[in-house]
């Protein structure tokens, strides 16, 4: 190993050892604590042990395939890089780079090491900090300045048997540069315990455009913890769609900051839970400049005994005057057991602002399912079409084709509980 | 020699969350022929409608819906409409979501059965929204999301032509319309005419009758038809209003005394 790549080792895991101090020292928080209420962090397996890995194999024996043609695709296997590919216009581009964590510090630049760095508003967080001090593995992207990049692929599997699975992903698109990127974070069920722990930071430079789609399809029996940033500069914009409905139970903090004049943020979200499956989502919008603009449109669709919270939070600081905003949480109950608890909020210091936000829960509207049923269609078939095209608006998202079809057949392999009609 | 009965309803009584709404309404009608139904708002011009494709908030306490000869008075929607009963909604929900394209492919499939194969099937909705003078970006959008009245109506008859019913039942099909899109939608439903085809017009106007031209009228008033008569009765209650029936039959019409809180409360 040489000299320099020696050196940066050494300062990442100084770092990471620096992150694992700030962990420990980071007391677990309380069922009474506003964050956490309505999780049940005490079954959260957050200090399991690393089981024995299986080798990487052949790709054939998992569910996340990557195809040719996309403009880039990575796959990491219980956080070892087994296929990167990159197509051949873009391995031209000077100054772009699509790799993996571990690789990366082959290439690490002085950018990277300042955005590695936990967004303020982590700090305090101990799973954010967790995730980045035991995080080996993950995804980096940096699109240089007016570069625009197609699709680039991302699928994250995780042996569930193996235990814990710790995974960060950074993403910076320079100045009015494009970049379109999908994550997925699959895996195999497991009767055992399993956690899994990632830490996602998107920075979108002036007059940059992302888009990013995020995928967690865990397998049952994996708790996570998913803490997530996104940062848009002077006129840059980030999209963002989150489509969840694997894992057992878990929580995702969302944090868009909406940093320079002229940035926008628009986050999508779907989620399906079934059986036991409990989903706690938190996004925040922070407005500090003026001149800014966030939307979120967040569907969930609960079935069974599943249960999920919705924690909106709207902050508009004072010197966020002429921001547009909204956060809209619509959802969907297919059987008595399920629950959803839908928390929007604003905190707005300033009066010259366009926002609003709005809630509902709902089970399947019965003249819906009667105006189906008059065209012939059974009353099963068309509780799955109602509920099919609740989330549909997010999916539809989906830039790749063949992610898009798989998504849709897994949701609608889900069970659709009992009416209520 | 008499034509074959394509539609009969006998002695039916229906209530609505314990309130009887259609007190005894009897009425048969034959193959290839069409009846108007008229009434004032509150008449249970809707409620039958609904009744008719089988709502479940509808609940039949007596009578009998009878479609070619089979009794269905029990049947689900789906059922219903597998036996080519077809019901042009008032107010068409949107299903957001739910593409016109993937809803078509989905209605013609169930009715028509499963065999039908998807070339054939694009085939027919491409000949029949070109017919129609519907756009085929329609297709693409969500189900009566942000539809105007006019686009959903026209979407009402564009599913009419495609599942090919042996018995429709239109409810107010020209409630909302301009009188462009009342010539477009009546063309649409005049064309389906073939002499073996029946139809049932439920309407508060008069106007849509000057299009579709009704072999009956029928007055409903308080639930039950209190007249009938040729196509002569329609333009006599455009000029006199309903009132005279009301008179003749001994029914008040005040409002108090109507017995539907509203002709249009599902919507």
């Amino acid at each position: 190993m040489n000299e320099v790549m020696s050196k940066e080792m050494n300062e990442l895991r100084s770092s990471g050892q620096s992150y694992e101090k700030r962990y420990q020292g980071i007391s677990l928080p309380l069922p009474k604590d506003e964050n956490y209420r309505f999780l049940k962090l005490s079954s959260f397996p957050i200090e399991l042990k690393k089981r024995r890995r299986s080798k990487p194999k052949s790709l054939k024996d998992e569910n996340i395939t990557l195809k040719n043609g996309q403009s880039g695709a990575l796959l990491l296997r219980n956080q070892e890089c087994v296929q990167k590919e990159l197509s051949a216009t873009l391995s031209k581009v000077s100054g772009l780079i699509f790799t993996d964590f571990k690789s990366m510090l082959q290439n690490q630049s002085q950018k990277i090491k300042e955005n590695l760095k936990l967004p303020s508003v982590f700090e305090n967080d101990k799973f954010a900090n967790q995730a980045a001090a035991r995080a080996e593995n993950g995804v980096v992207v940096i699109v240089p300045p007016g570069t625009q990049t197609g699709p680039l692929h991302s699928g994250n599997w995780f042996d569930a048997s193996t235990g814990a699975h710790f995974h960060r992903t950074l993403l910076i698109v320079e100045a009015d540069a494009e970049l379109t990127f999908i994550e997925e974070f699959a895996g195999s069920e497991t009767s055992k315990e399993a956690y899994a722990n990632a830490l996602i930071q998107i920075v979108a430079l002036p007059g940059s455009k992302v888009h990013y789609t995020q995928i967690q399809r865990w397998g049952h029996g994996t708790h996570f913890m998913l803490r997530q940033h996104f940062l848009a500069y002077r006129d840059a914009e980030i999209k963002v769609n989150l489509i969840h409905y694997g894992a057992s139970r878990g929580q995702v903090r969302s944090e868009m900051e909406c940093n320079g004049s002229g940035s926008s943020i628009r986050l999508q979200g779907a989620s399906r839970g079934e059986r036991d499956q409990q989903f706690d989502f938190w996004v925040s919008a922070t407005h500090a400049v003026p001149d800014t603009m966030s939307a979120v449109d967040f569907w969930m669709v609960m079935a069974d005994h599943s249960k999920a919270v919705f924690n909106g939070n709207l902050k508009i600081q004072s010197s966020g005057v002429r921001t547009s905003a909204y956060q809209i949480n619509k959802n969907l109950i297919l059987s008595d057991g399920a629950t959803v608890d839908t928390l929007p909020k604003l905190e707005i210091d300033t009066d010259d602002v366009s926002c609003n936000h709005g809630a509902s829960v709902s089970s399947v509207d019965p003249d819906q399912l009667y105006y189906l049923q008059s065209r012939g269609i059974s009353e099963a078939s068309a509780q799955k079409m109602i509920v099919d095209g609740f989330l549909a608006p997010v999916i539809n998202e989906i830039p790749l084709g063949f992610i898009r079809q798989r998504v849709f057949s897994e949701l609608t392999q889900k069970s659709h509980g009992d009416l209520l009609v | 020699m008499s034509k074959e009965v394509r539609f009969e309803i006998k002695d039916l009584h229906v209530k609505v969350e314990d309130k009887e709404i259609i007190k005894g309404l009897s009425l048969q009608i034959k193959k290839g022929e069409v009846h108007a139904l008229m009434g004032r708002n509150g008449s249970g011009k809707t409620t039958l409608s609904y009744t008719l494709m089988g709502h479940p908030k509808y609940k039949v306490t007596s009578g009998r819906i009878l479609l070619n000869g089979e009794d269905i008075t029990r049947l689900a929607p789906d059922e219903r409409a597998k036996k080519r009963l077809f019901l042009a909604f008032q107010y068409p929900v949107a299903i957001p979501g739910v593409t016109v394209a993937n809803f078509l492919r989905s209605s013609i499939k169930a009715v028509r059965g499963d065999e039908v194969p998807n070339r054939e099937i694009r085939k027919l909705i491409k000949q029949e929204i070109k017919a129609l003078g519907v756009p085929e970006s329609f297709m693409i959008r969500s189900l009566n999301e942000g539809f105007s009245g006019g686009e959903k109506k026209r979407l009402e008859t564009l599913q009419m032509r495609l599942l090919s019913p042996h018995m429709a039942v239109l409810d107010e099909t020209d409630s909302g319309l301009d009188i462009d899109a009342l010539k477009a939608v009546s063309e649409g439903i005049e064309g389906l005419r073939n002499g073996d085809r029946s139809f049932l017009v439920i309407t508060h106007y008069q106007r849509m009758l000057n299009y579709v031209n009704p072999d009956f009228v029928h007055v409903l008033m308080d639930g039950r038809i209190v007249e009938s008569g040729g196509p002569g009765l329609a333009q006599e209650l455009e000029d006199r209003g309903y009132e005279w029936v009301a008179d003749k039959v001994g029914i008040d019409l005040s409002p108090d005394t109507l017995s539907e809180t509203s002709s249009g409360s599902l919507t």
